[in-house]
């Protein structure tokens, strides 16, 4: 003999209908996404090549707002967050906006140069494989850090960027104005 | 008055009618006889004019306007036995179903789409539920009546089977409108109950915390389990358990399922001599039960002990799946791979060895394989190691059967472990390695000794679902132990499968194999449970042939049994089988789970895995058809809980870059699978096929190489990754969540 643990259904036999709700799966940021703002600090030296092996120095864009992006062609969330980027990019890029997108991958150039070309990355793409990088702390990827015009660091972030508010940020920046948690 | 209710008048006004008439003892076969199921062939020789499911007994039933007699069980079913001894065996008996009705028989391992419909039907009429399940049907196929076992003569206030054989066939002749019209009506209750609407609701975590509260209302504190006897293992609450402790570290939660794990594992519901575990209890504290083993028990149970040997590293856990592990590889595994079905309860006595003929069931006893008696055990064992056997095991002289429902046990003893180790070495005044010692090689000598005794009935049949719960165990088994023996019992079972049982070309599932037969068309669970056996074996082999399988596998599944409109799987495809009243979705996790429960966790780990959002999609679609289900009824539902849990998870996505069997790779793959990280997936990256084939799913795996020509671990959690690493203490700590 066996468990019966239905209940009867002749009885009850009246079902009740309720719609069933399928929420739209939305991907949202948790716990492990970091976002900091800071007490502006000058940003430390950044030497480094680009894919066409030309030496690119941080300090060439002063007077911009900088996004130092780090990321890397294995890093599922930063290819899922590239489209935001780019678009942030392109709407602010003649107002002085940058990223300079620094890849830590162990991978050949041309395999990086591959994957920038096939993903239509349309700011500068640097190298800087994966040793530590001096004067950056990069704990893991993305890691992006907001420098302004005066070549200070105002804001980081581990993990996924909220795109709302990294546009939010550089805009502020543009405009000169603070950035502050809101 | 409806029908059944003027047939329990009927059984209790002939209370009087014969009962046994002398067994027919010419052995003349049946339409059963070119079955291959063992239950079927169990039954081929009886006078009753069995036919198996299938047109030419339907047509019958038509042509001659009778009814038909459908008895559904399965081969390891002790009331089934004694049905087929006492009714069915009996000449009277089966001149009444020849005459009357269109017997037929369906084993429910082999059908258990058919067995669903009938098992929903008679549950949700009030006859009843359980095996064997006998129901009296319209030429139509449409239930009337029925019950589970039947006595031949009216008994502990059942009607005996004759006399209401005799009642339902007058009935018919007299009263076939109000039959018809009865079962008319039943079938159309069926049809709306099947339906599973007004289940569904948002998928929240509250359902999860909401759960955890429903356990802690039923559990048993002083010895374990929900609910009182009868007591069966529920594997799926376990599962549940040990991973809502997993998500919010409530130590209830993992007190209630090792507690539980660890009386089932004193109790005489397991194998002491043997390994492995008995179906389930008849009293609440695990200590008699009915000795029948199962393959779909024993492969859940070994994953429970397994996980909850990871979560705390008790060593009793991984004694305990050791030995269900090692039994079933002894005494469950086909030449070429495949696990068998199941270990039948009863068995002939050892005294009777010789004396008797052993056709049939009518000499055999329940768990006459597994119990002892004192003076045997101590002549077995020898008078020192026996009288510490003795104690430790509970062995008494005068039996150990505390309650003994079919008076089998008198002065029998079924071992169960009444006093600890500790206790037992201060009892005899030897340390405890000393006594384990010596209890080992009593344990051996009995192991010896039961050897020789006659062995129950193996029900050899190969079904795809419980072969792909037991791929899982020995996936898992292998992946906590890094056991090269255990992943090649994995690996050999799902080739056997795939061999045997796959239809390639058609990417199609068969159920059963037997006897260099493979028949019956999979259903859902086959599809679901053979998927969660081959994403288990992955991780465990790395080999991604695997994981490929699995996706195919998987479309087909969707294809076939996935409901687009409303989420859900049906148990079966549509055209499956024609005569089916109703296409059912199971909505209950029970000593199986339900395959939409398994196929929701399993899209949403090949969601990760693929890339594909179509997985994901189908899977939070299946869960939300349950959502108000596992919020309001959670214990109807803990398996489909472990896939919300999963879906509200961010999972780790652990990837090795580094070859499979590089020392540097086995070592972080130990340091991944020594822990308990239910929301995971693990994947290696080495050179070859292996790597396009994950490529071809996440081209952004490309990237994932070596450091400097070292191993290293690539490992992301929601939205962010971690620096590559090779160095094993990193990697251990990003596992134990204590990077900064």
């Amino acid at each position: 003999m066996t468990r019966g643990s239905r209940r009867s259904w002749l009885r009850e036999a009246g079902g009740v209908l309720a719609a069933v709700l399928v929420g739209a799966w939305l991907f949202s940021p948790g716990p492990r996404t970091q976002d900091h703002s800071h007490e502006p600090l000058p940003a430390a030296e950044l030497t480094l090549a680009d894919l066409s092996d030309k030496t690119v120095r941080l300090a060439d864009f002063k007077g911009r707002v900088v996004l130092v992006d780090f990321w890397a062609t294995w890093c599922h969330p930063c290819l899922q967050e590239l489209p935001d980027l780019k678009a942030i990019y392109r709407k602010h890029e003649r107002e002085g906006f940058i990223i300079l997108a620094v890849s830590i991958d162990e991978s050949p150039r041309k395999e990086i140069a591959a994957f920038v070309a096939e993903n239509e990355v349309p700011y500068p793409v640097l190298l800087a494989g994966s040793g530590p990088i001096k004067g950056w702390r990069v704990r893991g990827l993305p890691t992006a850090y907001l420098i302004d015009r005066e070549g200070r660091v105002v804001r980081s972030w581990f993990g996924y960027k909220d795109p709302r508010k990294l546009e939010e940020s550089v805009r502020a920046l543009l405009k000169g104005e603070h950035v502050h948690d809101s | 008055m409806t029908v059944e209710g003027r047939l329990r008048l009927a059984g209790a006004a002939l209370l009087t009618a014969a009962g046994l008439a002398s067994a027919a003892t010419a052995r003349k076969p049946n339409h059963l006889r070119n079955e291959k199921s063992p239950y079927l062939l169990q039954h081929a020789y009886n006078p009753v004019d069995w036919r198996p499911w299938g047109e030419e007994a339907f047509a019958k039933a038509r042509k001659e306007s009778k009814p038909i007699f459908l008895s559904i069980g399965y081969s390891t079913c002790h009331w089934c036995h004694v049905m087929e001894r006492e009714s069915f065996s009996d000449a009277k008996i089966a001149s009444l179903l020849n005459e009357h009705f269109i017997a037929v028989k369906v084993d429910r391992e082999e059908r258990p789409d058919i067995d669903k419909v009938y098992m929903t039907a008679a549950t949700g009429a009030g006859w009843g539920g359980g095996w064997p399940l006998n129901l009296w049907l319209t030429p139509e196929l449409k239930p009337f009546f029925g019950g589970t076992y039947f006595p031949p003569d009216a008994r502990w206030g059942r009607p005996g089977f004759a006399q209401l054989l005799e009642r339902i066939a007058e009935l018919w002749k007299t009263r076939r409108e109000g039959v018809e019209s009865d079962a008319q009506r039943l079938a159309g209750a069926l049809e709306k109950y099947t339906k599973v609407e007004g289940r569904g609701g948002p998928l929240e975590p509250a359902a999860l915390d909401n759960a955890f509260k429903a356990f802690s209302a039923s559990y048993e504190t002083s010895r374990g389990g929900f609910g009182g006897a009868p007591k069966f293992p529920m594997p799926v609450n376990h599962d549940f358990l040990l991973r809502h402790y997993a998500r919010t570290k409530e130590k209830k939660a993992l007190e209630m399922s090792a507690r539980t794990l660890r009386e089932m594992a004193k109790g005489g519901i397991h194998d002491h001599v043997g390994g492995g575990f008995h179906r389930y209890s008849t009293d609440a504290r695990w200590h008699i039960p009915h000795f029948e083993k199962m393959l779909y028990d024993n492969a859940q149970i070994a994953v429970n002990y397994l996980e909850a040997y990871r979560v705390t590293k008790e060593d009793e856990f991984a004694v305990v799946a050791r030995g269900i592990l090692d039994y079933v590889r002894r005494d469950m595994t086909h030449p070429e791979g495949g696990f068998y079905s199941a270990e039948d309860a009863d068995s002939l006595p050892p005294e009777l060895l010789g004396k008797v003929d052993d056709v049939g069931h009518e000499h055999r006893k329940e768990g006459a394989f597994y119990v002892w008696d004192h003076a045997e055990i101590i002549e077995t064992a020898g008078p020192g190691e026996g009288e510490i056997f003795n104690y430790r095991y509970g062995v008494r002289s005068g039996g150990n059967a505390e309650s003994d429902p079919q008076g089998e046990f008198e002065g029998k003893n079924i071992l169960f472990a009444a006093h600890a180790i500790g206790e037992t070495a201060k009892r005899f005044r030897k340390t405890e390695d000393r006594t384990r010692a010596i209890l080992a090689t009593a344990r051996q000598r009995l192991f010896q000794a039961r050897a020789k005794r006659p062995r129950p009935h193996l029900d050899d049949k190969i079904l795809v679902s419980w072969n792909g719960l037991m791929i899982s165990a020995f996936a898992q088994g292998a992946q906590t132990w890094d056991d090269p023996a255990y992943l090649e019992a994995a690996e050999k079972a799902a080739r056997f499968l795939r061999e045997r049982l796959y239809d390639a070309k058609r990417n199609r599932l068969y159920r059963r194999w037997r006897d260099g037969e493979r028949k019956v068309p999979g259903i859902a669970d086959d599809y679901a449970f053979l998927v969660q056996g081959l994403l288990d074996l992955y991780e465990a082999s790395l080999r991604a042939e695997w994981l490929e399988w699995a996706v195919r596998l998987t479309e087909a599944q969707n294809e076939l049994f996935y409901d687009p409109k409303d989420g859900g799987f049906y148990m079966t495809a549509p055209g499956h089988d024609k005569r089916l009243l109703v296409r059912i979705k199971e909505d209950s996790d029970n000593v199986e789970p339900a395959a939409s429960s398994v196929a929701a966790l399993n899209l949403l780990r090949l969601s990760w895995f693929t890339g594909r959002r179509d997985f994901r999609e189908k899977a939070e679609k299946t869960l939300a058809l349950f959502g108000a289900q596992m919020r309001d009824q959670p214990r109807s539902l803990p398996r489909m809980l472990v896939a919300l849990d999963y879906a509200l998870s961010k999972p780790r996505q652990i990837v090795i870059a580094g070859e499979r069997a590089a020392p540097e790779t086995r070592a972080m793959l130990r340091e991944v699978h020594s822990r308990f990280l239910p929301n995971k997936i693990v994947m290696v990256l080495g050179r070859g096929r292996d790597r396009e084939t994950l490529q071809s799913w996440l081209p952004f795996l490309k990237g994932v190489v070596p450091l400097k020509g070292r191993t290293a671990a690539y490992v992301c959690v929601d939205y962010a990754c971690e620096l590559p690493t090779s160095d094993l203490e990193i990697f251990k700590a990003i596992l134990d969540g204590e990077r900064p």
